[in-house]
């Protein structure tokens, strides 16, 4: 599980890095996390099927999520709207690079389109994962974090 | 010239936001559109000359449009580049054998974007001296290579009628010295040099900043499907496949050196704007006409004409390209309050009643009688 905790380091950093130009500062991670976890503000969600079979959900608070889009955006006016898509597009960005690299490793697996999920208290819970890890990205200008967790199996 | 159209399919707006800041200092016109449905309608519409393509999307994904572009004769040589979020090297695989130009990782800058677009089309800064359009009787100088003379011989002799000067060599090295002392309008090189030379050759001018936007043209037996592919993938401007056809030839020639072909089609006959199509449609003639037509009914009306004719008394056979392109050319017209007439032969008034698009379009029999009726 530690190698999928740096690909998923990895990932993030590389997506904010280029797409925000903003690179966070990663936890340590946890393997087999406690669950469910609680969230507020957005969760964007995306599928993996085939060999590496499992969910990537990549929580936003309200303030990361509308400081990263009016970043990426240019704009300080964005609806709602705009601000999930930029939340469903990044996480697909961190998605889908995992996918690259357990594809790699013969671990092959589809995505799904991404989910949006807002609210004030979002409840995370994949009971039945053989791997789950968690890891938080500090971005330290915004003032605001990032979760990210994958849930999974592997199949052979 | 009109800028590059270039086509965006992707159902995020915060990529289609950053694919318009990216070019929003060159001259390009940009179009949108959210899932692959929507994308080969698009492309159909707009005839880009470039499609960046997204492969995870709802309703249609990436490949499946891809597919679906590769098997329609009017879209399946415009050029492909896919947006993706997996650079796994199965997937990338799975996509060069489609048929992509080339492929953009995400997340991506915005200096990739413009590297990899700027190797399928040329881009401009806005503000930008304009350059004078060649058009089709301007001489211009075609380099051939290739180990068999008697094929210079032949391109020399199909290109006899036109202003350019053929130049001829069976060596690479040659070529690179012809190009070092004055750089040709186009070169076209024999995919079946041996040791890949025509890739490498391609890949030296292309590295070059004096000579990176030459237009390449490979030269390939019609049946070397597989070189063919691998020439489109590697940045070649077209191919042109053996046994040489004269029209094929001018053609792609004409196209890869960014001409001007209208004169080919668009004339004025006491004050009347006339539209020639030839008796064969090809799906470059078609998109050719179809890019062109917005440009030319702009500048009749500038010119003060109101009336035209649309002669297609050439075309015995009406297939879909022909009935797109009277569509657009009736658009066009439209849109401008431009009178128009139709001239087409018995066998096309006939066939035209086929069609939901033209069954009710008037046909004259030939132009004095469209010219009688304005």
């Amino acid at each position: 599980m530690q190698i999928i905790l740096s690909f998923v380091n990895k990932c993030v950093s590389d997506v904010f890095g280029t797409m925000v130009g903003l690179v966070p500062a990663a936890g340590s991670g946890e393997e087999d996390v406690a669950r469910p976890s609680r969230h507020s503000g957005l969760t964007g969600q995306i599928s993996l099927t085939g060999k590496f079979n499992g969910v990537v959900y990549a929580s936003f608070t309200e303030g990361l999520a509308r400081g990263i889009a009016e970043r990426i955006m240019g704009s300080a006016s964005l609806s709602d709207g705009e601000i999930n898509d930029v939340v469903g597009e990044l996480t697909n960005m961190i998605s889908g690079n995992l996918k690259s690299q357990m594809c790699d490793r013969g671990f092959n697996c589809q995505l799904s389109i991404p989910t949006i999920i807002r609210g004030e208290s979002i409840m995370i819970d994949a009971k039945d994962a053989p791997l789950s890890i968690r890891n938080t990205y500090n971005f330290s200008e915004l003032n605001e974090a990032l979760i990210v967790q994958v849930f999974a199996r592997l199949d052979q | 010239m009109t800028p590059p159209k270039i086509l965006s399919v992707d159902d995020s707006k915060m990529i289609h936001s950053l694919i318009g800041k990216a070019f929003n200092s060159y001259n390009v016109q940009l179009a949108f559109a959210s899932n692959g449905v929507e994308g080969l309608a698009a492309a159909a519409r707009e005839m880009p000359e470039l499609i960046i393509l997204d492969v995870t999307m709802p309703v249609m994904d990436g490949v499946e449009c891809l597919m679906k572009l590769k098997s329609d004769a009017a879209l399946k040589d415009i050029p492909v580049i896919m947006l993706t979020a997996e650079a796994g090297k199965e997937n990338v695989l799975k996509i060069a054998k489609i048929g992509v130009r080339d492929y953009i990782v995400k997340p991506f800058t915005e200096q990739a974007l413009l590297d990899r677009v700027s190797r399928v089309v040329e881009l401009k800064q806005k503000g930008a001296a304009p350059v004078k359009a060649k058009n089709i009787d301007d001489p211009a100088t075609v380099l051939v290579v290739d180990d068999k003379p008697a094929i210079i011989e032949n391109i020399r002799g199909h290109l006899s009628s036109t202003p350019w000067k053929v130049v001829g060599t069976d060596q690479c090295a040659e070529a690179s010295q012809i190009i070092g002392k004055e750089a040709p309008d186009a070169v076209v090189i024999s995919l079946s040099l041996p040791n890949k030379a025509a890739l490498n050759f391609l890949h030296l001018l292309r590295s070059n900043p004096k000579t990176q936007s030459i237009p390449v043209v490979g030269l390939s037996v019609k049946t070397a499907v597989e070189e063919q592919n691998e020439a489109k993938n590697a940045g070649f401007n077209g191919i042109i496949t053996k046994p040489i056809d004269a029209d094929e030839l001018y053609e792609r020639l004409a196209k890869s050196m960014n001409l001007d072909t209208s004169k080919r089609y668009f004339s004025v006959d006491q004050s009347v704007q006339i539209v020639k199509v030839p008796k064969t449609v090809t799906p470059s003639i078609a998109s050719e006409l179809q890019q062109v037509i917005g440009a030319k009914t702009n500048e009749m009306v500038d010119s003060g004409m109101d009336r035209l004719i649309l002669d297609v008394s050439d075309i015995s056979k009406i297939e879909i390209l022909v009935v797109k392109l009277i569509l657009s050319v009736i658009t066009a017209c439209k849109a401008l309050d431009i009178k128009f007439r139709v001239v087409g032969n018995q066998e096309f008034t006939k066939q035209a009643k086929a069609f939901e698009e033209t069954k009710d379009l008037e046909v004259f029999q030939d132009r004095g009688a469209a010219l009688a009726a304005f």
